[in-house]
C-alpha cells in the first residue's frame, strides 16, 4: 500500500491542516456595503434570533458616528460573497506559533469541477494555482481534490478552534503544497534561471 | 456488484477482482456478471504523477534553508490588526 497522504489530525495546528464546512469569502465590488447591527431601544438579541442590520454604501449616507475603516477604529463588517467549503491551511507553523490572530486558508474543491481536459494536467501539477490533492480510501478519506490558491481567506484562530479539523497532511506533501504554493506566486521563476 | 461502484476516477485497469467473472454479449450490450468477493486496488508499479509530483516539490523544498517551526515571527504590534 502507498503510504497515506492524509493522516488523522496531528496535535498541533499545522500547515496543511483541512477542515470541512470553513466560510470562503470574495469581495465583488464598490461601493462596499457597511452592515452595522440594529437593535431597537434596550432589546436584547436571543442567541440564534433573527438579527436586523442597516447597510450603509460607502460612498452613501455614513452611519452614526461615521464609517470606522482604521484598525484602530476597529474596522467595519461588510457584505461579501461567501461560501462554505473543504479549505486547507497556507500559515506556517512559525506563524500559526507565533501569531494569535491570523490564519490563511485556501480552498479545497472536487476535481470533477474542473473540465475532464483539464484534470490531467492539473494531477501532473502544470496549473500553477491549483494543487491537486490525491484521493484516498482509508481514513481520513478524501475524494481527487485540489487546493485553489486563487481563493485565499484570512480568519481568526477562534474559528479554527470552533471547527473540528478533519485530517493533516503527510509531511512531504506539506512540504509539496509550500513548494508549489511558491511556485504559484513567482510563476516558478527560479533565481538565476533567467527566466 | 455493479461496475457503477468503481469511483469514476479509477480505471478497471486498476482494480483486481478477486473472484469469478463472466462475460455476457448480448445484442450488441455488454454485461458483466460477477461472483466477486471482493475488489481490491492494485498495489501500484510505479507512482502515480501526483505522487512524483509531492516527491519532486518536497525535494525543491528540501534543497532550501527554512525556519524551523518556531524561529521567527512578527510580534509586538502596536496596533494588532
Amino acid at each position: 500500500m502507498p503510504s497515506p497522504i492524509y493522516l488523522p489530525p496531528a496535535d498541533l495546528v499545522s500547515q496543511g491542516d483541512i477542515y470541512l464546512n470553513m466560510p470562503s469569502v470574495v469581495v465583488e465590488a464598490r461601493p462596499l456595503r457597511v452592515a452595522r447591527l440594529y437593535v431597537a431601544g434596550k432589546a436584547v438579541l436571543k442567541p440564534g434570533a433573527r438579527q436586523t442590520y442597516g447597510v450603509h454604501t460607502e460612498d452613501g449616507d455614513e452611519p452614526n458616528g461615521g464609517f470606522h475603516w482604521t484598525f484602530e477604529a476597529g474596522g467595519e463588517e461588510i457584505l461579501v460573497r461567501a461560501h462554505i467549503t473543504m479549505a486547507i491551511v497556507l500559515s506556517h507553523d512559525c506563524e500559526i506559533d507565533k501569531d494569535d490572530r491570523h490564519r490563511t486558508l485556501a480552498i479545497v474543491r472536487p476535481l470533477i469541477e474542473v473540465q475532464p481536459e483539464h484534470r490531467d494536467g492539473l494531477l501532473r501539477g502544470h496549473q500553477l494555482s491549483a494543487f491537486p490533492l490525491e484521493a484516498q480510501d482509508e481514513a481520513p478519506e478524501m475524494i481527487q481534490s485540489f487546493v485553489d490558491f486563487r481563493r485565499v481567506t484570512t480568519v481568526r484562530p477562534l474559528l479554527l478552534q470552533q471547527s473540528p479539523r478533519y485530517a493533516s497532511l503527510a509531511l512531504e506533501v506539506r512540504r509539496a503544497l509550500a513548494e508549489h504554493y511558491w511556485n504559484y506566486l513567482h510563476r516558478g521563476e527560479r533565481e538565476g534561471d533567467g527566466s | 456488484v455493479s461496475l457503477n461502484t468503481i469511483p469514476e476516477q479509477r480505471t478497471s485497469l486498476q482494480y483486481a477482482a478477486l473472484g469469478s467473472v463472466k462475460l455476457v454479449v448480448e445484442g450488441g450490450r455488454l454485461t458483466i456478471e460477477a461472483a466477486i468477493a471482493r475488489m481490491a486496488p492494485l498495489r501500484a508499479a510505479t507512482q502515480s504523477p501526483t505522487r512524483q509530483l509531492y516527491s519532486r516539490l518536497a525535494a525543491e523544498y528540501d534543497a532550501r534553508p527554512r525556519a524551523s517551526r518556531s524561529s521567527s515571527g512578527l510580534t509586538g504590534e502596536v496596533n494588532p490588526i
